[in-house]
């Protein structure tokens, strides 16, 4: 397949070649220097820092401190150049130029509401090759974002969520994906980049999901893009698209932002210093945010304190070409502390920190070689400290056992201040405190060099870009740890700081490459390679190396054509992305299984002398782990039509190996030695009794501890059972499909009025079958043993397997902005006009996987005419199972089913427990939800130059309405459902000072 | 139409005000008749049955049928649980007959009447068992620290209740699902309970099991620690002591949570430990510490392991096979007792557990408070007892007082443990209706 796809990337870079030679002979190059001098708009003073970038050979300048730039070595007599600064309107500039020295001055209009332009909505980036869409500072004050988590549901048919509180969790960025339950790991695969510093939860252990935002703060943040498309080979270790996060570099004037939300109150300063002439700018961003899950206990809190520090500036080198320097420090302490609250008991408490400090420097050099244009240099390191500590109260009657062993064994409980190394800890009775710390620090790194050569040969032009980066992630944190051992209960001791980490080194190679077709038409394209070479040191995993080719392609009609049609344009795109695995894959822990070999009666005192056997499990490496990736295609189109602006793209990504876990059961037997036995064999006075278990054979002896009777050994039964450890491996590939539409309509003029229709269609559908083991609902067999039988499903051991999807999601909004009075105002009904969804228990081929059952108590159907929509229960047999005795016989589920049900009634009964079957009559029955909406309206309003005040409310007409589901035929409330946002409202202020 | 219902809501409003007994200005009562009707067996004597009427809000009275088997209540308004239960002998069998009835109480009931007349349905049920629940203690106490309510110590008595041995293999107790009595409810289909025509009543995810016979001495009781056969006062002072627990339910195979099942005294032996039949999930055999239904019966001949493991005798709340509602089937003949425990709280949202043949009504408990459920004494037929002559003990003050302000105890006056300590024998009442054969205990009686 990688040949394959690298093949035809070498074809296409070929024909890519010859176009640009032929090209090349078509256009006289000139010489010429474009200089000038940047100034505000309003107050016509100079503009330093000003980004000025062309589209001549990656070639761009910085003003300096008077506002002048100067850009040589042009070589084609037209250009366009761009000027973009910190709270200016970016503009963009047709300059036609001559042999020799060209001057071009510019003013920037300050960003407000008075300007025309504004726009309040999730834009598609049009100059991206896929798709693509930015939320600039406007749209995110607009909306009110204070939890970043919360910022594709300004994508085209996302639906707003109500109460941003950041108390309630995590809940991590999915792109392209639908709700938690579906299969492929989509938050986990979505990356997210924060000023080109990737953040990952790669050395998180627990959950496979993606970067909780929580802890960025939302007021430094100056933009966001979302590429939901084909990235460039530039970004690796994803699998479902990526966020990219801008914060604000560059000289603004100080600001106090005030935020509150009935949950959520917030204040944030910052300012953009200018240190002086060649001394940069410094920006300092300080937020301050209080969040609450419940207002009825207001004291339990998620606090942020986000503090972030941003140096940039702008040099020559000794040939006068500009180097750009950025340098960030950012941090944040806070996290969820329920401390304070009068409603916990005395001393308890859950507190868990969400600290984080990030560094990062970036250089960005204009080399402007022959064999060479840009040198970007960027290194990146960023560690967290999410400790979590808990104190809570315990109590008891009697001693409890406390398991620490960590071998193989019989182990008998002991009282702490007799053996505080003791495998078994006898707990104390009466009451106590236990404080636990669960410590987990992750720690990512990241050095990416990358160069490009940018040539232009009159309007074609080719950009060549080859980089390498080294990248790995670990974790410094002791894992789980209790204050004191003589009240820790069952636990064992498995440190994150002693798991290696795991380094990627990734080299990519990518061409750009536009050029013209005809007068009015151009091709652009995109090709790219990236190579993943991922290093486990120490670990069974060793080295994986993974190939990454993506293209883009984009084809523009006509732009600018003035009546009708006048811009049109069709992009689409090919691209393999993987992501790495974490550390909960990697390193999954070890497990044991402690049954109770022994328990004496409890003594007057409360004492009980338990032992119990101990069965590790050596950790579950998967040799045959396989790293998750997936194709995305998409195709999409592009118009201006009388106006109005349309964008419609459509996506088809498919998820190979998503991660998963299963579970592993290894049979072993131990001795069972109960108060039965010791009643049988034991003649020794309860008083002068001392229990010893041999920890090899599990054999009890009482010794007489006055010595007048000989050591009695007790009796014992032997059991079998299993230990069950998990296992991470691959599952099936899931696929995903959808459109994304935007339809901005041209403004109607008289009223300064502005309708966006946008929506989506989502098609999901995940079927698992690679093989999971269950030992079913069953604890002990017939014949009152721990139960015998393990099964093996054909992808879940549930009724279903997977699920299809599909949604339809429509949004209307329509804003209008009057420029004279600074005002915004914005009305979005949301709406999902279609809700669609289905269990499946089937094969990728279609066979079914389940049976149509007549009653509910029934163990034997039929799979004529189908399971779906019957309104009848399912019963799904495992596709073999294996025996307690002889694990490795896999005998085939069914047939002994059908023949034990004649011929072995205790097999049979026994087997009836791994028969699964769904929970009601309508689990395999299709759901449509029939169509709902809400309302929601912000307003914006500058007042004056000075300040602005935003307003929310969400759902603002308390949508009382019903939806009927066709699965179940029945009716429920929109009313505090999780269809549409509760009604919540809020407002900010931010003042300029 | 609307003319109509306007001048109908007129005079409504007019006789609200006239249809009523008034008695004082704030306190005004209504006339209440209610009629027992005539169950189907044979000719069942209606006149002097005791009918009680308690209001949610805590009014209690209690009114006798007369000749006509009709009782007349003055009640004030609120929402009423009408019982009443007698017994009758016909051609040789003992019979039961309950009636429940909940009825609201409101003025606008007496716009056009001065008395509201009711009727009462007869459930028939034939005569009591031999064993029967005297006491469940499962709603806790609070624990000393004052950091919450401590419920590992959870036990029921079982009495039996005749002057004969009881001897009864395969013992068995266990509680009907779900587990609160006002939580969501799957045995009801269209507002029924489904099972309730059924012969079976389903025993829900666990069932313990004697490994011996059950002996009972005429009028002696034992005590089953359903969980914690330990002495639980030397750290929680309220609690009890059930280190000398009688039986005790114990598997650690099946249920191996040392916290909720920990290993039994030393002096229980272990031939008193019953086993499980684990139906369900979980480390521990939970019984709710709300509102259990606790009912116990006898196997018969069958094992009883083997018998509730049949797939032939499972069935699942609501039809849902997963595991948290796994049941068995047990045949109404085998069940000696059963108890349909609510709370006061959520009374008007719970629903009866069991078929109006087992259980006829239900009792409300007050948990964390380390009150008990215990049987009322059948006043009548103890004191008939010859041999009770001057060793029952009177003026019982160990009933409580009900969240809303009502009363609930034993309306007989007899202390019965201090009447059994004083050598009395006691029958308790058994009518198969809990709310008149148990009121809440202040202290549970193996408190000390």
């Amino acid at each position: 397949m990688n040949r394959r796809v690298s093949a035809s990337i070498s074809k296409v870079l070929l024909v890519v070649g010859i176009m640009l030679i032929a090209c090349g002979e078509c256009f006289a190059q000139i010489h010429a220097t474009l200089a000038g001098r940047v100034t505000d708009s309003r107050t016509k003073e100079p503009l330093p820092g000003v980004m000025v970038t062309t589209d001549q050979k990656g070639l761009w300048a910085i003003s300096d401190e008077d506002g002048y730039y100067t850009i040589a070595n042009l070589d084609f007599p037209t250009a366009v150049v761009t000027f973009y600064l910190l709270g200016y309107q970016k503009q963009s500039v047709p300059v036609k130029l001559g042999e020799g020295k060209n001057t071009r001055n510019v003013a920037l209009h300050e960003m407000n509401l008075s300007l025309d332009e504004v726009v309040v909505t999730a834009q598609r980036r049009t100059e991206s090759l896929s798709s693509s869409y930015v939320i600039d500072r406007n749209t995110l004050d607009h909306a009110q974002i204070m939890n970043l988590n919360y910022v594709t549901t300004l994508l085209p048919g996302g639906k707003t969520v109500g109460d941003q509180n950041l108390a309630s969790g995590a809940k991590p960025v999915a792109l392209h994906a639908g709700g938690a339950s579906e299969l492929g790991n989509a938050s986990f695969g979505t990356a997210i980049d924060l000023d080109g510093q990737r953040l990952e939860t790669n050395a998180s252990l627990g959950e496979i999901r993606g970067v909780d935002l929580r802890n960025i703060g939302s007021s430094n943040i100056e933009s966001v893009e979302v590429v939901a498309g084909i990235p460039s080979v530039e970004y690796g270790d994803l699998s479902n698209g990526m966020v990219k996060i801008n914060t604000r570099k560059g000289r603004t004037p100080f600001v106090v932002e005030l935020m509150v939300e009935p949950k959520t109150k917030s204040i944030a300063l910052s300012k953009g210093f200018y240190l002086g002439r060649r001394a940069g700018t410094l920006n300092v961003n300080a937020e301050h945010t209080r969040s609450i899950s419940n207002l009825a206990s207001p004291h339990t809190a998620y606090m942020r304190n986000n503090v972030n520090l941003t140096y940039s500036n702008a040099f020559k080198d000794h040939m006068g070409h500009p180097l750009s320097l950025t340098a960030s420090l950012g941090g944040n302490i806070g996290g969820y502390n329920s401390e304070a609250d009068p409603d916990e008991f005395k001393d308890t408490y859950t507190k868990t920190r969400d600290y984080m400090l990030r560094g990062n420097v970036k250089l960005h050099w204009l080399l402007d070689k022959p064999w060479i244009s840009n040198l970007t240099l960027q290194a990146s390191v960023s560690y967290s400290d999410k400790m979590n500590e808990t104190n809570s109260n315990k109590s008891s009657a009697s001693t409890q056992p406390y398991i620490h062993a960590t071998e193989a064994g019989y182990h008998i409980g002991e009282l702490y201040v007799e053996n505080p190394d003791a495998d078994i800890i006898l707990g104390p009775t009466g009451y106590w405190y236990v404080r636990s710390f669960t410590d987990s620090k992750p720690l990512a790194y990241s050095v990416k060099a990358k160069a490009d050569w940018t040539r232009r040969w009159g309007k074609t032009m080719n950009t060549v870009l080859l980089g390498a980066e080294l990248a790995g992630s670990g974790n410094l944190g002791r894992g789980l740890y209790y204050e004191d051992m003589s009240v820790a209960p069952t636990w064992r001791e498995f440190r994150y700081d002693g798991l290696p980490f795991m380094n990627n080194v990734a080299l990519f190679l990518e061409d750009k490459f536009s050029m013209p077709v005809g007068r009015r038409s151009s091709l652009h394209l995109r090709a790219g390679l990236r190579s993943d070479i991922t290093m486990i040191k120490g670990s069974e995993y060793g080295t994986v190396a993974n190939v990454s080719p993506r293209i883009n392609a984009k084809y523009v009609f006509w732009e600018n054509r003035g009546k009708g049609v006048s811009d049109l344009s069709v992009f689409g795109g090919w691209g393999k992305s993987v992501k790495q695995p974490s550390f909960t894959v990697l390193y999954p822990a070890t497990t044991y299984s402690d049954k109770l070999a022994f328990a004496p009666g409890t003594t007057a005192d409360g004492r009980t002398f338990y032992a119990y056997y101990t069965q590790p499990t050596t950790p579950k490496y998967n040799p045959d782990l396989k790293w998750q990736y997936t194709i995305q295609n998409e195709l999409g189109v592009e118009a201006k039509l009388w106006g109005t602006r349309v964008s419609l793209s459509a996506f088809r990504n498919k998820t190979f190996n998503p991660y998963m876990s299963r579970s592993v059961y290894t049979p072993y037997t131990y001795k069972l030695t109960t108060q039965a036995d010791i009643e049988a064999g034991c003649t020794i006075p309860t008083e002068n009794r001392h229990y010893m278990i041999d920890r090899h054979t599990g054999i009890v002896t009482v010794q007489d501890r006055t010595g007048v009777i000989a050591d009695q050994v007790l009796g014992y039964k032997e059991r079998n059972t299993y230990v069950s450890q998990a296992e991470y491996t691959n599952g099936s590939p899931v696929e995903r499909r959808g459109l994304d539409l935007i339809v901005d309509f041209a403004q109607i003029r008289p009223i300064r009025t502005s309708i966006r229709l946008d929506g989506n269609y989502y098609w999901y559908k995940g079927l698992n079958e690679t093989l999971v083991a269950s030992m079913g609902q069953a604890s002990s067999s017939m014949d009152g043993t721990p139960y015998k039988y393990v099964g093996y499903y054909a992808g879940s051991s549930t009724a279903a397997n997977g699920s299809l999807s599909s949604q339809i999601n429509a949004n209307l909004t329509i804003s209008t902005h009057i420029p004279k009075i600074r005002m915004i105002f914005s009305l979005r009904i949301e709406s999902s006009l279609y809700t669609y969804g289905q269990n499946l228990s089937e094969y990728a081929d279609g066979r079914l996987r389940g049976y149509l059952l007549e009653a509910a108590g029934d163990h034997h159907g039929t799979q004529q005419g189908g399971i779906y929509n019957k309104d009848s229960y399912v019963a799904v047999y495992p596709e073999y199972y294996t025996a307690w005795g002889n694990p490795e016989e896999k005998i085939p589920f069914l047939d002994k089913f059908v023949w034990a049900r004649e011929n072995d009634r205790e097999l049979y009964q026994d087997l009836c427990k791994l028969v699964v079957k769904s929970n009601t009559t309508y689990f395999f029955n299709e759901n449509r939800i029939t169509a709902y909406y809400a309302a929601n309206f912000n307003v914006t309003k500058e007042l004056g130059k000075w300040a602005s005040v935003t307003l929310y409310a969400r759902n603002f007409f308390y949508q009382m309405g019903k939806v009927k589901s066709s699965q179940t035929g029945l009716e429920s409330s929109l009313f505090d459902s999780g269809y549409i946002p509760k009604f919540y409202y809020g407002m900010s202020v931010r003042i300029k000072l | 139409m609307k003319k109509f219902l306007s001048m109908m809501a007129a005079v409504a409003m007019l006789f609200a005000f006239t249809a009523c007994t008034e008695e004082d200005d704030d306190y005004r009562t209504y006339s209440v008749a209610v009629q027992l009707l005539t169950p189907d067996v044979a000719d069942a004597p209606l006149e002097g049955v005791t009918v009680t009427a308690r209001g949610v809000s805590g009014v209690a009275l209690a009114a006798q049928t007369d000749e006509a088997g009709v009782a007349t209540f003055a009640l004030p308004e609120d929402i009423y649980n009408f019982s009443a239960s007698h017994k009758f002998n016909a051609d040789g069998v003992v019979y039961v007959v309950n009636y429940v009835l909940q009825k609201s109480i409101a003025s606008a009931d007496f716009v056009n009447a001065n008395t509201m007349s009711l009727e009462m349905e007869p459930v028939v049920s034939q005569g009591s068992k031999q064993v029967i629940l005297k006491e469940l203690y499962v709603g806790g106490c609070p624990k000393d620290d004052g950091s919450g309510f401590y419920q590992y110590d959870k036990y029921v008595v079982i009495y039996n209740n005749s002057d004969q041995v009881a001897t009864i293999p395969n013992f068995c107790i266990s509680h009907v699902g779900p587990y609160n009595a006002h939580g969501n409810n799957q045995n009801y289909v269209d507002g029924k309970l489904f099972y309730a025509e059924e012969d079976y009543t389903p025993a829900y995810s666990f069932v313990f099991y004697m490994t011996k016979d059950l002996v009972l001495e005429p009028y002696t009781s034992a005590t089953i620690a359903l969980c914690g056969a330990i002495d639980h006062t030397g750290t929680y002072s309220q609690s009890v002591d059930l280190s000398e627990a009688d039986y005790v339910c114990y598997d650690p195979e099946d249920f191996d949570n040392p916290n909720y099942h920990p290993a039994p005294s030393e002096k229980i032996d272990a031939e008193n430990y019953m086993p499980a039949s684990k139906l369900g999930l979980g480390n521990a055999a939970a019984w709710s510490v709300l509102c259990p239904g606790i009912f116990i019966f006898s196997t018969g001949d069958n094992e009883p392991l083997a018998y509730t493991q049949d797939k032939a005798n499972s069935y699942y709340m609501g039809n849902n096979e997963k595991p948290t509602n796994a049941c068995a089937k047990i045949p109404n003949q085998w069940i000696f007792d059963a108890v349909d425990i609510w709370t006061e709280e959520n009374e008007s949202e719970s629903l009866p557990r069991y078929s109006a043949s087992i259980e006829g009504g239900h009792v409300c408990m007050t948990n964390k408070l380390g009150y008990s459920i215990y049987r009322n004494v059948d006043k009548e037929a103890t004191e008939a007892l010859p041999e009770n002559e001057g060793k029952l003990v009177y003026n019982y003050g160990l009933g409580t007082t009900t969240i809303n302000g009502g009363i609930s105890t034993d309306l007989s006056g007899i202390d019965a443990e201090a009447s059994i300590a004083n050598g009395a024998h006691i029958i308790y009442m058994d009518t198969n209706n809990s709310m008149n054969d148990f009121h809440q205990r202040k202290v549970a009686s193996l408190k000390r």
